[in-house]
């Protein structure tokens, strides 16, 4: 008898000492204990996939910034990365994708399609879940940096201005603003697991490019 | 019965033979475990599914009731005096030592301008961060000739309509409402450009709103159409009566100075009684008019409680507009604020607050041109209204060139110096003057006076515009400061001291440059009307909230016109339109003449003359619109006349009220000159309640029908803190050495985070409500969670219920077995 088939054998004899009402307990005990595990299987699994994600799209966006053109992370995805979105305060980063369909936010924060492209003019807005990617925003603070790479390679940086709460169809947003801001998004309250209707919005704004400087004092050198 | 199960159980047997005697003390006790063991897997799992939902909850609520929960959250801190560590703006209450959070407000406004017309909304939302009831007091001030004809209050879902009444009236039924613990809102006018708002009974962390809603005429100078909607009312100087009366009772009592100007001190109070020169005519109080002398019956009101901007900003407001102009638009521009604009169509634009929400601390002024060429000559708009036909009726006078020779000017400038000034606006005030001595001809003469409580004049009289006088103008204008009271009168009274009055060859014009921050008005235009002579009066308002109705009304008295300059960047523009203004001359003895059979009741009457660019605007009450209208006037020793067709007029509603509204300004300016105030006081009365109008003698009340508040509960009241309009410096407007109506230690060392906190969480209070902005593309945030967390907690539940039935079901099996044995024990003798 193999040690797995004595285990058997003993489950057996206990299921079998049991009295019918018992027996039902067993089986509801054991079917909640395998739903249980497979509900806890799910839960990590979503978790993993986000940050397993996020080192194929990170190979993938180094391909796209090379190649110049939407690389997908593998080859049945339908999704592709934009741009790159780092918190260096917190030593957090993530590769951005096209568009906030759940597929995508899977696997990454997702660009708000009709919002401006990360590095135009206008205010782009970057969604996140708040259990994965965007799990840091509740350690942001007003004045902190982010950092935004786009495809072209641009990087531009931002600085937080304000927080807010907002209701997820009156966000209060304006895609058209003047200068260059960013808005990252996530659900709110962070601390209850159901979904709901609010959003918490991070708004930054561009911080005047460094290059400027850089280049009146080179001028300056010439001089 | 199979091998296995006997093995099992005469294993068990055999043990539960040597420890049935302990199970049988144990029983009780497993079985209470077992309760206990129930009941607790049943309270964490309500407890868990409970916590787990709030968003079901929230999501329930409407955005409005989140942000009030926002709000509550920050009540627990504001309510702890003397914690510094959560401090917030508090308020010195009766009791020493003790301190009452004041109450918080967040405004929105809604402007609809449609051709000439603009219709607004002002949304107040009071909400109460203290324990206790509360009757808030807010002063606001609206522009000089809104009428105000709607207020409603809100309460949760209802909406409660107020009702135009005397003004004693309406205080009484007030006053009874607060009494009986209702809820309640008086809107009063104080003057006709400051409204107070007093609501009663608002409950502890309760939120209470009042709109407020009225229209005014748009503003037009040559192709510029403009909007003002003031945001907060600057604190105002009442003047230390005896100077007044020590300056006016004994102008010649000057400490002549040849090399300094002439300066005058504080005289000794050995004068007249100072009531002789104080009856109250323009002031609009009407619980003490007998003891109190002009200007200050109402001081007490005219005073709220002023914020040290260093600390923070408060009250919070949301602005919108949505302009159709009636003509092809040109360029839309605010003057002060950042905007966002949409044209929806060529004649129409939505205009709205870039940010949002600002403080209420400065005007928003809105600007619009038309597409050059579709510049309309006249614009015309009636209203049918009772039986009657109302008319507005704007003419631009078509160009004509002046003569190529002008007449020589005496210019006096007057600049108001005193502490109301300080910061941005002494400087503009000093850029303003200093533009203007440039433009003054060698042949012109001219003169500059400076006061604050103090009076000071570069030249002892008007000299000649020489290089050298110039200079040394320039070099005194330069060297000013602000600082000190705003004593205004005898600053006035010296610009119109004019001995040579009876000569037209030479045009005099006195230049007041200030910020009009007095609370003394009435006595200014008495002074402007008594002793104008040949001088006209141009006002420039300086910074960013000037008491305009105080300018516009001293211009209207003294045949000039009225600038505004709200931000440096404003200086040049408007300064170069005001030397036109001056140096033009101006359109004089204008008359209109309507259809006979019209019977026409029009405003102003007569006329104002007009200067570079200004339309004739008159609203007119007529019988008929047959028939045309006729403009005539005098420019240059030129007739001027215009004709307009009354049947072309485009129907806009509102006109009507705005022509009763002019009618009361128009009754309110000659108050001073006729005689029966009863009989205006009837007049105004019998207007404001025939067209629903606030005025001076009607105010608009709103009470609830059920009281809020238990008997046995008091209620404080408290005066709302306002912003210090922008670019004012706190320690000149309340310094040390004035007689400050504002006490320092109001703000009890709120700390600036807290504080800024609590603007926030006004904030996301309107923010949360007014975010849907027609004027911008949504964005739709996407669902922002997975449900892993969700699936994570309740495989970690499932597990644990399994885990504890399994326990459960384990001792359940020892209990059944170990009874078991026992029962076989006894048996077994007997087999």
């Amino acid at each position: 008898m193999t040690h797995m088939q004595k285990i058997w054998m003993k489950a057996l004899s206990l299921v079998r000492s049991c009295s019918p009402g018992e027996r039902i307990g067993l089986v509801a005990i054991v079917s909640l204990t395998i739903f249980g595990l497979s509900q806890i299987g799910q839960g990590l699994y979503i978790k993993a996939k986000a940050q397993m994600a996020q080192l194929l799209l990170e190979n993938a966006w180094e391909r796209a910034l090379v190649e110049e053109k939407a690389t997908k992370p593998w080859p049945w995805a339908d999704t592709w990365p934009v741009a790159k979105l780092s918190v260096p305060r917190l030593g957090m980063s993530a590769v951005v994708l096209n568009d906030v369909s759940g597929e995508a936010m899977a696997f990454g924060p997702g660009h708000v399609s009709n919002t401006a492209e990360p590095g135009t003019t206008g205010t782009s807005v970057i969604a996140a879940h708040r259990d994965t990617h965007f799990q840091f925003l509740k350690h942001l603070a007003v004045g902190d940096e982010i950092t935004v790479k786009n495809k072209l390679g641009e990087t531009r940086t931002y600085s937080v201005k304000r927080m807010k709460i907002v209701h997820w169809d009156n966000s209060g947003i304006d895609p058209d603003a003047d200068g260059q801001n960013l808005a990252l998004v996530t659900c709110w309250p962070f601390e209850t697991t159901t979904q709901g209707p609010l959003r918490f919005v991070v708004e930054a704004e561009s911080l005047p490019e460094l290059k400027a400087p850089e280049r009146a004092a080179s001028k300056q050198q010439h001089l | 019965m199979p091998a296995g199960q006997f093995k099992l159980r005469s294993r068990t047997n055999s043990t539960s033979v040597k420890t049935h005697s302990y199970c049988a003390i144990l029983i009780p006790f497993l079985k209470a475990a077992r309760c206990l063991l129930t009941v607790l897997v049943a309270a964490t799992l309500a407890s868990l599914l409970f916590a787990a939902t709030p968003h079901s909850a929230l999501a329930a609520q409407s955005p409005n009731q989140i942000g009030e929960k926002a709000l509550n959250l920050q009540k627990t801190q504001l309510v702890r005096p003397g914690d510094l560590k959560s401090g917030a703006l508090l308020f010195k209450s009766t009791a020493p030592g003790k301190f009452v959070p004041a109450p918080l407000l967040a405004t929105d406004v809604r402007i609809e301008i449609t051709g000439i017309v603009a219709r607004v909304k002002v949304s107040q939302r009071f909400y109460n961060p203290s324990d206790g009831w509360v009757e808030g007091l807010y002063t606001f001030p609206l522009p000089e000739k809104s009428a105000v004809d709607t207020l409603k209050m809100q309460i949760g879902d209802r909406f409660i309509e107020g009702v135009i009444k005397v003004r004693e009236e309406a205080r009484k039924i007030y006053e009874k409402a607060r009494r009986q613990g209702k809820k309640a809102s008086l809107v009063e006018q104080q003057r006709p450009n400051i409204f107070t708002n007093e609501v009663a009974n608002i409950g502890p962390g309760e939120a209470v709103t009042v709109q407020i809603e009225y229209q005014q005429s748009i503003r037009r100078d040559g192709n510029r159409y403009g909007l003002r909607f003031p945001m907060v009312v600057g604190p105002r100087y009442f003047p230390d009566r005896n100077r007044v009366a020590a300056y006016v009772s004994d102008p010649q009592g000057q400490s002549a100075d040849p090399e300094d100007g002439i300066r005058i001190h504080q005289k000794s109070p050995d004068l007249p009684d100072p009531t002789v020169i104080a009856d109250t005519a323009e002031s609009d109080s009407v619980e003490n008019t007998t003891t109190i002398v002009d200007g200050r019956t109402d001081q007490q009101k005219l005073s709220p409680p002023y914020m040290d901007p260093r600390i923070g900003k408060i009250n919070p407001l949301s602005l919108q507009v949505s302009l159709k102009a009636g003509f092809a638009l040109g360029e839309i521009k605010s003057a002060h604020h950042e905007v966002f604009t949409r044209k929806t169509d060529s004649e129409s634009a939505l205009i709205g607050l870039k940010d949002g929400h600002v403080p209420a601390d400065k005007d928003f002024e809105l600007n619009w041109w038309a597409v050059p060429g579709d510049q309309p000559q006249a614009t015309l708009y009636r209203e049918h209204h009772e039986g009657n036909d109302y008319v507005l009726a704007m003419i631009s006078p078509q160009k004509i060139d002046p003569a190529k020779v002008t007449l020589p000017r005496e210019v006096v400038f007057v600049i108001d110096n005193s502490g109301s000034m300080a910061g941005q606006s002494i400087g503009q005030a000093k850029r303003s003057l200093l533009l203007a001595l440039d433009r003054l001809k060698a042949e012109d003469r001219f003169n500059i006076i400076r006061f604050d409580d103090s009076l000071e004049l570069v030249f002892d009289k008007p000299v000649q515009a020489t290089e050298k006088n110039i200079e040394q103008a320039k070099s005194f204008v330069s060297v000013l400061t602000a600082d000190g009271g705003t004593e205004m009168l005898p600053a006035l009274a010296a610009s119109l001291k004019d001995p040579d009055s009876e000569n037209v060859s030479v045009i005099r014009q006195v230049i007041f440059l200030t910020d009009g921050a007095i609370g003394n008005e009435a006595e200014m235009f008495r002074e402007i009307a008594a002793n104008r002579g040949r001088s006209q009066i141009f006002t420039v308002g300086i910074g960013s909230a000037p008491n305009t109705y105080f300018m516009n009304r001293a211009a209207e008295l003294g045949r000039g016109a009225f600038t505004h300059i709200g931000s440096p960047s404003q200086v040049m523009n408007r300064m170069t339109d005001l030397f036109k203004k001056l140096e033009l001359p101006a359109m004089q003895n204008l008359t209109v003449s309507w259809p006979e059979t019209a019977a026409a009741e029009f405003w102003p009457n007569p006329l104002p003359d007009l200067y570079a660019g200004e339309p004739v605007i008159l609203v007119a009450k007529l019988s008929g619109v047959d028939g045309d209208l006729q403009v005539s006037g005098t420019y240059d020793g030129q007739k001027w006349e215009q004709t307009l067709s009354l049947g072309t007029a485009k129907v806009s509603p509102g006109i009507a009220k705005l022509w009763a509204r002019n009618k009361i300004a128009s009754l309110e300016a000659d108050r001073y000159r006729l005689g029966s105030r009863q009989e205006l006081d009837k007049s105004v009365e019998r207007l404001g309640l025939a067209y629903n109008l606030v005025s001076r003698r009607t105010s608009l009340v709103a009470v609830d029908v059920s009281p809020s508040r238990a008997p046995g509960d008091t209620l404080s009241t408290r005066n709302l803190p306002l912003n210090l309009p922008a670019g004012w410096d706190f320690d000149k407007v309340f310094g040390k050495d004035l007689p400050t109506r504002i006490d320092k230690n109001l703000v009890q060392e709120a700390e600036v985070k807290a504080l800024n906190k609590l603007m926030k969480v006004a904030e996301n209070g309107i923010q949360v409500r007014h975010s849907a902005n027609p004027l911008m593309r949504k964005v739709l945030l996407p669902q922002a969670s997975t449900q892993s967390d969700q699936k994570i907690l309740i495989g970690m539940l499932c597990l644990l219920f399994a885990a504890m039935s399994g326990i459960t079901i384990f001792f359940w099996r020892q209990l059944r077995t170990s009874s078991g044995v026992r029962r076989s024990m006894t048996r077994r003798p007997i087999s």
